[in-house]
């Protein structure tokens, strides 16, 4: 009777080789997983350390697409506000020629009610740029809900407030304009400057140089908010094209944590079906013959 | 003794033979049963009597061969070792396989999984943030709650559809473990009177011992060896089959945890391991865990959002501490789903030190009067020269709402930290719930895109400042989806180790189960050498009979004869 040590029954042939058969089928059925998906981390056990950053960049995309929506609308108040103020420079600088004109002495009081008519017009103007809307509403309204910032008759109805935006991971930047800041309110705004102009252009030239001071004051303060809201505007564009490049080298990190490695895979898939293959054929030439095959 | 012994010797071998060539087809028909042991003749060479008889002559050649047993190959210590290793490993596919479906139910990193629904409902508070006056980012907003809501429920459902699927699963576990040790008992009994009758035991010890190693599977048990090959399984010291014996199991689902109670004394049975030890651990560690941990996650996102969206607060500033200064103060409050009442504030002036007692006892008695004593508590701290806080918190599960009556100031004035939705309402809670099985948008907001409180009462009702805050919750270090993401690495943790804990287990059974195939595995082709062997032996007996009946012809009918 041989050593038991040496004894090699069926059934532990047939287990065995079975055993063997399944875990290699089975590294095979992984592998041809991982290359009709072109995933590696499909599930948080295939890598534990990895699929917390693999979440935090999904999270961080979602959270960079908001961003772009977030940028662009953003780009679309500032813009807006920039346009407005630059408009409403030009115009109170048309007004100001127009109260240096009237204040010749060689304009006469025809000439001054065309010039004062003028003015009007203009501040009709710049109270339709003060009502400027983006997306249905107005943007020097602050927070207020109506349609309009300054009503017909050139009063405040905004209700002054910071609109802000989220831009990038903890940083808001502040979007609007309140048009008290740009126009003024009440009787000190920029609104009333120009009916007393125009006003004193017909009737009462003698006030206009001190009027033509406050003016000046005025626009002063439209250029301030102006010059703001450029650099708001340039901030925005900087942080829009950061944002585009954090979106990116987030995509490239998580495609290098849950993408499949296409050539990798497809050389290893096809040593595991050489293994596999080998492994059937070692298997079907162990297992069919037995003694009874030789005896006669 | 006669000289013609020689065909008596040649019937034993030919007997012998016969035997032998009997037990290895009995190897050869049970090459593939499981459980079977592979038996061997051990045969003997029949010596001369050791005392000689009277009248007897002996020639000193021995008489032929017999058979003397039986063996049956099988090491009871290789058994032992191997019910210990069998129990460790279903349980430990048990807990792996548990683990694979939980990491299944959460179904991360995906696009569809509980994190993407939170980053798009924050994204959707961003939107609300960017068209505040929009009831159509509001109404998406809503949606996304409502699918966020509805993946906690579905999860924490499914985990508990697991654990009662598990139970029933330990169940049908039991009773096989209740079955096996009756056929045990009844197989130790059939045993036990044949060795002591000195009939063969060898098939019903292969029945038992593979229903004692499938017992052992199941239950985690040990096994014992006792006299006259009897087979006790032991359950953490206890009997579960001694002898004859079987006591038996009964589940008890009624308690906080599940536990297996021996039927005969209602006492609790200690399994840890074996495939309803896994069950167990399944039922009442791993999968409660979970549970846990997906409603810890459910609560901080309740919180969090409801501390930003229902907070009842304010702040006087150094200039308007005072009654006189700020007008008449009213604002109108509704208890939970009542109908809002004016609640008028008066009192003395609070601008100095005892002014912040004063404001909240003015406050206070103005909000029981209007709310009933018991449901909302003022809280006022500061004063004195610098801000007054201001705050109104609901008792117990009350929710108190808010709102502004008619062109007073009180609410904004006094509350004006306070979050209202574009109905001008604040102090809703936006999540309620106990639990991730629970979680859902509350009654007031649900439904009801105006009530998402994207603004503050001091600030306009195009207000988004609170909405920017509520979308920021998503990247806090401490929010709901950082402490997500913690219970999906330890989850991704938790199930790489079970699986790996279940490979090695998976090599370690496998060697000691080749180790006892070794042992009592059947060889074809050691049997096709016996059976050659002994089909030799069985050849030359007959030879040996055909040359001595030959003898026997010449001595009978040719002694004598002369020619």
């Amino acid at each position: 009777m041989p050593s038991s040590d040496y004894r090699i029954p069926n059934q532990m042939l047939v287990n065995n080789s079975l055993t063997a058969l399944q875990q290699s089928f089975n590294t095979l059925a992984n592998l041809q997983g991982e290359a009709s998906s072109l995933e590696k981390l499909s599930k948080p056990s295939d890598a534990p350390g990895d699929v917390s950053s693999a979440m935090q960049l999904h999270a961080g995309l979602d959270r960079n697409d908001q961003y772009t929506r977030n940028l662009s609308d953003a780009q679309g108040w500032l813009g807006n506000a920039d346009n407005a103020l630059q408009s409403t420079v030009s115009q109170l600088q048309q007004v100001n020629d127009l109260v240096v004109q009237a204040s010749n002495a060689s304009t006469d009081s025809n000439a001054r009610a065309g010039i004062a008519a003028q003015i009007d017009s203009i501040r009709q103007s710049l109270i339709g740029v003060a009502n400027t809307q983006y997306a249905g509403r107005p943007i020097f309204a602050g927070t207020a809900g109506g349609d309009v910032a300054y009503d017909a008759g050139g009063q405040y109805v905004g209700v002054s407030s910071a609109v802000e935006r989220n831009i990038a991971p903890g940083q808001q930047i502040q979007v609007n304009v309140n048009g008290d800041a740009v126009f003024g309110s009440g009787g000190s705004g920029l609104f009333a400057t120009l009916t007393q102009i125009s006003q004193a252009v017909a009737g009462n030239p003698s006030q206009l140089s001190a009027l033509q001071a406050t003016l000046g004051t005025q626009t002063t303060q439209v250029q301030d908010q102006l010059a703001q809201v450029g650099a708001q505007f340039s901030r925005v564009q900087s942080v829009q094209s950061q944002n585009t490049s954090d979106g990116l080298t987030m995509k490239q990190n998580l495609s290098s944590i849950e993408d499949a490695d296409v050539a990798q895979v497809t050389v290893e898939l096809q040593a595991q079906q050489v293994a596999y293959e080998s492994a059937l054929e070692a298997t079907a030439k162990a297992i069919t013959p037995s003694l009874t095959d030789f005896l006669r | 003794m006669s000289g013609f012994s020689s065909i008596n010797t040649a019937l034993s071998a030919l007997e012998a033979q016969q035997r032998a060539v009997d037990v290895a087809s009995q190897n050869v028909a049970n090459a593939n049963t499981p459980g079977y042991s592979r038996e061997a003749v051990n045969l003997v060479n029949v010596g001369a009597p050791a005392v000689p008889a009277r009248y007897a002559t002996f020639t000193g050649d021995g008489q032929g061969v017999k058979v003397d047993s039986v063996t049956r190959y099988r090491d009871q210590f290789l058994e032992i070792q191997a019910a210990v290793q069998h129990g460790s490993m279903a349980s430990l596919d048990q807990a792996s396989s548990t683990m694979n479906s939980i990491q299944q139910l959460f179904n991360e990193p995906s696009d569809a999984g509980i994190q993407s629904q939170m980053s798009s409902f924050w994204g959707g508070f961003d939107d609300v943030a960017n068209n505040p006056g929009d009831t159509a980012s509001r109404t998406q907003l809503l949606e996304r709650a409502d699918t966020l809501a509805a993946s906690f429920n579905s999860v924490s459902q499914a985990l508990t559809q697991q654990q009662s699927d598990t139970t029933s699963q330990l169940g049908a576990t039991v009773a096989d473990i209740n079955s096996k040790s009756q056929s045990i008992a009844q197989l130790n009994q059939s045993i036990l009177s044949n060795t002591v009758a000195g009939l063969p035991v060898n098939d019903l010890e292969d029945q038992r011992d593979l229903l004692a190693n499938q017992l052992a599977e199941a239950s985690g048990a040990t096994l014992r060896t006792g006299d006259f090959n009897q087979v006790n399984v032991m359950l953490n010291g206890t009997a579960l089959v001694q002898g004859a014996t079987a006591n038996s199991l009964n589940v008890d689902s009624s308690g906080a945890t599940t536990v297996l109670r021996w039927a005969n004394d209602n006492s609790a049975a200690s399994v840890t391991s074996g495939k309803a030890g896994g069950e167990l651990d399944a039922i009442n560690t791993t999968i409660p865990g979970y549970v846990s941990k997906l409603d810890n996650v459910a609560t901080t996102l309740r919180d969090e959002v409801n501390q930003l969206h229902g907070t009842i607060s304010g702040s006087l500033a150094v200039g308007s501490q005072n009654q006189s200064a700020t007008g008449n103060m009213q604002f109108d409050v509704a208890l939970d789903s009542g109908s809002f009442a004016t609640v008028t504030v008066t009192g003395a002036d609070w601008s100095g030190a005892g002014g912040a007692s004063a404001l909240q006892t003015a406050l206070q008695t103005a909000v029981d009067s209007t709310l009933g004593a018991g449901n909302a508590a003022v809280a006022v701290s500061g004063g004195n020269g610098s801000a007054l806080s201001v705050g109104l918190v609901p008792t117990g599960a009350h929710q108190v709402q808010i709102r502004a009556t008619g062109a007073t100031t009180g609410f904004a004035t006094l509350f004006g930290a306070t979050s209202v939705g574009s109905d001008g309402v604040g102090g809703r809670n936006f999540f309620t719930g106990t639990n991730a099985a629970t979680l859902a948008v509350s009654a007031s907001v649900d439904g009801n895109p105006g009530a998402v409180a994207a603004g503050t009462a001091a600030g306009g009702p195009l207000d988004g400042s609170n909405a920017l805050k509520l979308a920021n919750l998503g990247t806090s270090d401490t929010g709901a989806d950082a402490v997500y993401r913690q219970a999906i690495v330890q989850l991704g943790v938790d199930t790489q180790t079970a699986t790996n804990r279940d490979q090695i287990q998976q090599t370690a059974t496998t060697s000691l189960d080749n180790a006892r195939s070794q042992q009592s595995g059947v060889s074809i082709d050691e049997e096709m050498t016996n059976l050659v062997e002994f089909q030799h032996g069985y050849d030359a007996a007959a030879r040996l009979l055909t040359t001595v009946d030959s003898m026997m012809d010449t001595l009978i009918n040719y002694t004598g004869m002369m020619d």
